[in-house]
C-alpha cells in the first residue's frame, strides 16, 4: 500500500468528517463534540498526508462509536506534538497536557500561567519542524470493552465500507484501521478512561508533513452563521457568508497571536449556556485556555442570576472611567462607544489600564468595548424558548453595555421563532464547535478589528434585497420595491450581459423572468405561451432588443402582434432601443426604454402600463 | 494595510475611474443589484463582459482582415460590443464603438482598422482598470471589511 500525498485543512477536515457524523448520532441522542484541546491542529492546520486514508480511520472508528453508543457523547479530540522516531503512540497521554491546561484555568499568578503556556507552546514549536504527530482520540460513553479484549479487537481483519456513515457493519474493522494507522507511522490503541467512566477512548497517531507558508485558517469560508431578522415571512434568518467575510474576521486566524502571547483578554465576558453537558465542558475549556471569561450556566435560574450579577457589577462600577482606558481605546470606536467607557467606566474589577496596551491589542488592532457580554444559548437548554428569550431581552434592556447573543437551534427541529429575536442576534443551525466556535470567538472585540458587531448591526452595506409582501410604488431605486411581484417577463435580447442585468434587475423587483436570444425565438415562446395559457397572458410584459439576428425586434412585435389578433389580447412590449432615435415610433411597441437597462427607466414604464389601465 | 486605508483608496480609485471616463454611471447600477443573495454580481457581470469582449475583438480582427470585407457583420459585432460594454458602464470603450459604427456605415475601411485599433486599446484599459478595481475589493473584503457605497449624482 502506498500512501497518497495531498495538501489539506487539517482542522477544516475535523471539523468535516465531525459534521457528518453529528446527525447521525444526535438521533440516537448522542452528541458529538469536536474538541480543539490547545488549538494545536488549528495552528498546524496546513498539512501534507493521506487524507483519504486518513478520513476512513476516523470514519470507521466514529461509526463504531456511533453504532455501539446509545446516550451521552462521542467526544473527537486531536492536537499536535513534535515526531518522535518510534512510531508508537507517546505517552503524552491527555494529562500532561491536561495539566498544562489545567493551570490555565486555575486561579494563579500571571506569570505562572504565561510560563505554563508558553512550555507546552515550546514543546510544540521547537526547531518548527516539518512534520509533526498529530495524535486523535475518540472518545464514547458507549457499551465499552472489556480490558482483556484491548489488544485482540485489532485482529479482526473485516473490509470496511469506505466513508459510509450508517454502515450495516459486520465486525468493527480496526485490524484494517492498524494498518493504516502503522502505514501513516503511527499505532492506535484504546486508553484507559476515568474510573467510573464509561465507553471507550481510541487514541491514534499519524504523522503529517506540515506546509509552507502561514496557517491560513479563514473559518468565515465554512460559514454557519446566521443572522435573525425582526420582519420576516421566512423561517429562517439570512444567511451572511459573504457578509460575515464582510466584517471583520480576520483570514490570517489572530488567534495564533493569542497562542504565541499571553493572553490577558478580561473586559469581554461569554455567558455559556448548552445543553450538553460534554459540549459546555469542551467550549469552557477552550475558551478559558484563550484567556477569556467564561460563565458556564446549567438552567434557566441560572442564567437569569448570572445575568442579573453582571447587570448589578456594570451599574455598581459607573462612574468617570481612567484616562488611560479611555485614550487607549481605539478610534475605529461609534461615538456611541465612547461615551459607554466615559461614562461608565470599566465595570470589571479586574482591569487596569495597562490591559489596553498588551501586545495582543496592539497586534490585532483592537477597539475594546469595555465589558462587552457575548450570551451563547442552547434553544434547546431551557424550558421553553419563549422564556430563555424573554430572560436574555429584559436583561439587554437594563444592560448598559455591549451585549450580543448567539442563539444555538436544531437543524431539523427548530425552536428558535426567528422573527422575534433580534436582528443582530446570530443563530448557530450546526453543532457549536470547529470554525462555529471559533467565529463567534473572533466576534469579541479583543479578536476583531474595532467593532466587528457594528458592521454586523448593518450586514449589507451594499443594498439589501428586496422584501417578500412590501409592495411599495416607488420610482427611487433605492427603497426597497417589490412592485413586480409576480409578474413574469420576457427578456429579449442577443447579447448575454444585457440578459444578465435585465433579468437581475427585474428579479430584485420580485419579477419571474424568461430569456431568449432573438425574435424568432420570442415569436416562438408567446405562440406557445398564447396556445398554452389563453385566457391567462404567457408574460405580462416583453422586453424586446430591436437589433438582434435571426429576426429583430420590429419584425418580432408585428408577428406577436398578428398572433394575437387571434386570441383578443395585447401584451405590453417595451422595446429596449440603444439610441434614443427616430426609430422609437415603432408598429406594435407601446414603449421604450433606453438601452442598457435602467431601474428607474422600467420601473416608469410599467406606471405608464399601469396608469392606462 | 488596514481596512479603512484599503476602502479609501478603493474609494479615490473608484473616483478616478469616473473622472477619467473609464467608468460611467451604469457601473454603479451594478454595484446597486449586487447584494446578500448575489454576492458576487459584480464579479460575475465583469468576467462574462471580459469572456465576451475577447470572442468578439477576434471575431472583429478576423472580418477586417478579410479580402473582401463584409461591412453589415462588422456592424452587427461592434453593436454588440456596444451594448455589452454600455451594460457595465465601460464608457469610453463605448464610444470607440459609436465611432467604429460610423465608419461602417461610411465603409471606409481604412478607418475601420485603425477604430478597430482604438477599441482594442481602450478594452486593454477598462480590464485592467477592473481587474485592480476587483483585487483591491477582494482585499478589503478578505481582510474583514466592506465594500463602500459611492453615490453617483
Amino acid at each position: 500500500m502506498e500512501l497518497k500525498e495531498e495538501e489539506f485543512d487539517l482542522s477544516h477536515f475535523l471539523e468535516e468528517v465531525v459534521d457528518i457524523y453529528y446527525l447521525v448520532a444526535m438521533e440516537k441522542g448522542v452528541e458529538l463534540v469536536l474538541d480543539p484541546c490547545n488549538g494545536s491542529v488549528i495552528k498546524y492546520s496546513r498539512v501534507k498526508g493521506d487524507r483519504g486514508r486518513l478520513k476512513q480511520v476516523l470514519c470507521n472508528l466514529l461509526n463504531n462509536a456511533v453504532k455501539f453508543t446509545n446516550e451521552g457523547h462521542i467526544a473527537v479530540r486531536a492536537w499536535a506534538q513534535k515526531p518522535t522516531l518510534s512510531s508508537s503512540i507517546i505517552k503524552t497521554n491527555q494529562h500532561s497536557f491536561m495539566k498544562h491546561l489545567s493551570h490555565l484555568f486555575l486561579k494563579k499568578k500571571n506569570e505562572a500561567y504565561e510560563e505554563d503556556v508558553e512550555k507546552t507552546m515550546n514543546t510544540i514549536q521547537q526547531d518548527h519542524p516539518r512534520s509533526m504527530d498529530f495524535v486523535f482520540e475518540v472518545d464514547d460513553t458507549g457499551k465499552g470493552i472489556p480490558k482483556e479484549n484491548y489488544k485482540s479487537v485489532f485482529e479482526n481483519y473485516v473490509q470496511v465500507k469506505e466513508t459510509d456513515p450508517v454502515q450495516e457493519g459486520t465486525g468493527l474493522g480496526l485490524g484494517i484501521v492498524q494498518s493504516l494507522v502503522r502505514l501513516m507511522h503511527g499505532d492506535i490503541e484504546i486508553v484507559d478512561k476515568n474510573i467510573g467512566e464509561k465507553g471507550t477512548c481510541f487514541r491514534f497517531n499519524v504523522q503529517l508533513s506540515l506546509c509552507e507558508g502561514e496557517t491560513v485558517t479563514d473559518f468565515s469560508a465554512r460559514g454557519g452563521l446566521e443572522y435573525g431578522t425582526s420582519s420576516r415571512n421566512q423561517a429562517q434568518g439570512r444567511t451572511i457568508h459573504s457578509t460575515i467575510s464582510n466584517s471583520n474576521i480576520c483570514s490570517m486566524s489572530p488567534m495564533l497571536h493569542i497562542f504565541n502571547s499571553s493572553p490577558r483578554l478580561e473586559s469581554s465576558r461569554v455567558v455559556l449556556f448548552i445543553g450538553n453537558k460534554e459540549r459546555r465542558k469542551t467550549c469552557k475549556r477552550f475558551m478559558k485556555s484563550l484567556g477569556i471569561k467564561v460563565k458556564v450556566v446549567n438552567s434557566r435560574e441560572d442564567l437569569f442570576d448570572t445575568l442579573e450579577g453582571i447587570k448589578q457589577k456594570g451599574h455598581r462600577s459607573s462612574g468617570p472611567s481612567s484616562p488611560e482606558s479611555s485614550s487607549n481605546l481605539s478610534s475605529s470606536h461609534s461615538a456611541s462607544h465612547n461615551s459607554f467607557s466615559r461614562t461608565r467606566g470599566v465595570p470589571l474589577s479586574s482591569m487596569d489600564g495597562n490591559e489596553y496596551t498588551s501586545p495582543v491589542f496592539k497586534k490585532t488592532n483592537v477597539g475594546t468595548v469595555p465589558g462587552f457580554v457575548l450570551i451563547v444559548i442552547d434553544a434547546n437548554a431551557g424550558p421553553s424558548f419563549p422564556k430563555l428569550f424573554g430572560i436574555v431581552s429584559n436583561f439587554k434592556k437594563g444592560f448598559s453595555n455591549h451585549c450580543n447573543i448567539v442563539w444555538l437551534d436544531n437543524p431539523h427541529l427548530h425552536r428558535i421563532d426567528s422573527k422575534i429575536i433580534d436582528q443582530n442576534d446570530i443563530v448557530i443551525l450546526k453543532p457549536f464547535h470547529g470554525s462555529r466556535l471559533f467565529q463567534v470567538i473572533m466576534l469579541l472585540p479583543e479578536y476583531s478589528n474595532g467593532s466587528s458587531w457594528q458592521s454586523i448591526k448593518k450586514p449589507h452595506v451594499r443594498k439589501s434585497p428586496v422584501r417578500r409582501g412590501e409592495i411599495q410604488e416607488c420610482g427611487d431605486s433605492s427603497c426597497y420595491n417589490n412592485s413586480l411581484h409576480s409578474k413574469k417577463f420576457l427578456v429579449v435580447d442577443d447579447t448575454k450581459i444585457l440578459r444578465m442585468l435585465a433579468t437581475n434587475i427585474l428579479v430584485s423587483l420580485g419579477a419571474t423572468v424568461e430569456q431568449c436570444e432573438n425574435g424568432e425565438e420570442a415569436v416562438r415562446l408567446v405562440d406557445e405561451g398564447l396556445k398554452r395559457d389563453y385566457p391567462n397572458l404567457p408574460y405580462d410584459y416583453i422586453l424586446m432588443d430591436c437589433q438582434m439576428p435571426v429576426m429583430n425586434g420590429f419584425e418580432a412585435t408585428k408577428q406577436i402582434r398578428e398572433m394575437e389578433k387571434s386570441y383578443g389580447v395585447h401584451i405590453p412590449i417595451i422595446a429596449l432601443t440603444a439610441d434614443v432615435d427616430s426609430s422609437t415610433a415603432v408598429t406594435g411597441m407601446d414603449f421604450h426604454i433606453e438601452k442598457p437597462l435602467r431601474k428607474e427607466h422600467l420601473l416608469e414604464a410599467v406606471r405608464y402600463f399601469n396608469s392606462k389601465e | 494595510m488596514e481596512v479603512g486605508q484599503m476602502q479609501r483608496q478603493w474609494m479615490g480609485y473608484m473616483k478616478s475611474l469616473f473622472m477619467e471616463g473609464f467608468l460611467d454611471g451604469q457601473f454603479l447600477q451594478l454595484q446597486q443589484l449586487q447584494d446578500e443573495n448575489n454576492p458576487e454580481f459584480v464579479v460575475e457581470v465583469v468576467s462574462l463582459f471580459f469572456e465576451d469582449s475577447e470572442r468578439i475583438l477576434k471575431d472583429l480582427s478576423f472580418a477586417v482582415d478579410q479580402q473582401s470585407v463584409d461591412f453589415k457583420k462588422i456592424d452587427a459585432h461592434v453593436h454588440q460590443f456596444k451594448g455589452s460594454s454600455a451594460s457595465i458602464g465601460a464608457q469610453r470603450v463605448k464610444n470607440a464603438c459609436i465611432a467604429f459604427r460610423n465608419f461602417c456605415e461610411e465603409q471606409n475601411i481604412d478607418a475601420c482598422r485603425s477604430c478597430l485599433q482604438q477599441v482594442k486599446q481602450e478594452y486593454i484599459h477598462v480590464k485592467n482598470k477592473l481587474e485592480t478595481l476587483l483585487r483591491l475589493e477582494q482585499q478589503i473584503v478578505a481582510a474583514g471589511g466592506s465594500i463602500p457605497m459611492m453615490e453617483w449624482n
